[in-house]
């Protein structure tokens, strides 16, 4: 496979006669990790999938607002965050579901999923990671799963890498309590 | 220690994606992407009033100068006539005085008197 060189593909964004070939390349660069990043938010594959077109879409659709600034990860990030945020929102209004009893409906979600054939420990670990607020969802799955620097993370949410730092560090406190409590159980 | 729960974990999430999902995944997306239109942005055409401005301001500005400059001028001619108007009036008004002294005998009194007046 081809290396990624992301400036060249920058560039080539800009331009009418290559954007679309140099989307491709995104698309095939990005496609895995933008997937993972927004199932282990939603749960579901299917509406992992539909996600994940509507950020490649949305990100084509604004494909000239993007000026490099920022680097082209980070942008694309935000988009699928974004995206999974909006969409956990509107799950959580049509079904009425009061941000108390989000944790059921998501452990559901884990439950209920057909693409998931993980082993007892891998399934407290979804539904704890399931359980958690959705900001410290966010980290905990980028630095845990992704193993992302905190300087990256805090390009796509905007929160300073200390307030990260905490964030992951109390989320790792309650996924390891809710496994103990789990395996003693 | 509890770090070592989530070490001893196996990272792949247990979450499974169907079979060529990602094969497929690329082809898919880009089929559903519109196709972008291409402006190509061309300059505006150039009305004749556009072009015709600059030339129109300018004119009106001279015209503006040359008025106030006509104005100037009339005022200070206007001047000068009431000035040469006011002389006029004093030398009419002295030939009156002589022939009224002259046709209604005036005494010499009157006479000082009125110069007496006018200085």
């Amino acid at each position: 496979m081809a290396q990624f060189d992301e400036d060249k593909i920058t560039e080539e964004l800009r331009h009418p006669d290559t954007c679309r070939d140099a989307f491709s390349e995104v698309v095939k660069h990005f496609g895995r990790p933008l997937y993972w990043q927004i199932r282990r938010m939603v749960a579901s594959h299917e509406d992992a999938d539909d996600l994940l077109q509507n950020t490649f879409l949305k990100a084509w659709d604004n494909i000239e607002m993007f000026r490099g600034d920022a680097k082209l990860s980070t942008w694309l990030y935000r988009i699928a965050v974004n995206e999974s945020i909006n969409f956990l929102n509107k799950q959580r209004k049509m079904q009425n579901i009061s941000l108390d009893g989000e944790n059921d409906y998501m452990l559901s979600s884990v439950e209920s999923d057909e693409y998931f054939d993980g082993d007892d420990i891998q399934k407290y670990l979804q539904e704890a990671i399931m359980s958690l607020p959705e900001k410290q969802r966010l980290v905990f799955n980028m630095k845990y799963f992704d193993e992302m620097k905190y300087e990256d993370i805090s390009d796509i949410l905007g929160t300073s890498v200390g307030a990260l730092k905490a964030t992951y560090h109390h989320a790792v406190k309650k996924i390891e309590n809710y496994i103990k409590s789990k395996s003693v159980d | 220690m509890n770090k070592g729960i989530l070490d001893n974990i196996n990272r792949n999430s247990g979450m499974k994606v169907p079979d060529g999902y990602f094969e497929a995944l690329h082809d898919r997306v880009m089929k559903n992407l519109p196709e972008k239109e291409i402006i190509i942005e061309r300059p505006a055409p150039i009305s004749f009033w556009t072009m015709a401005k600059p030339w129109v301001y300018m004119a009106a500005m001279f015209a503006g100068i040359a008025l106030m400059f006509k104005v100037f001028v009339w005022t200070s001619g206007d001047l000068s006539n009431q000035q040469q108007m006011a002389t006029s009036a004093e030398e009419i008004e002295s030939e009156v005085f002589e022939d009224f002294m002259f046709y209604n005998n005036v005494s010499d009194f009157a006479i000082y008197e009125f110069i007496a007046d006018g200085n």
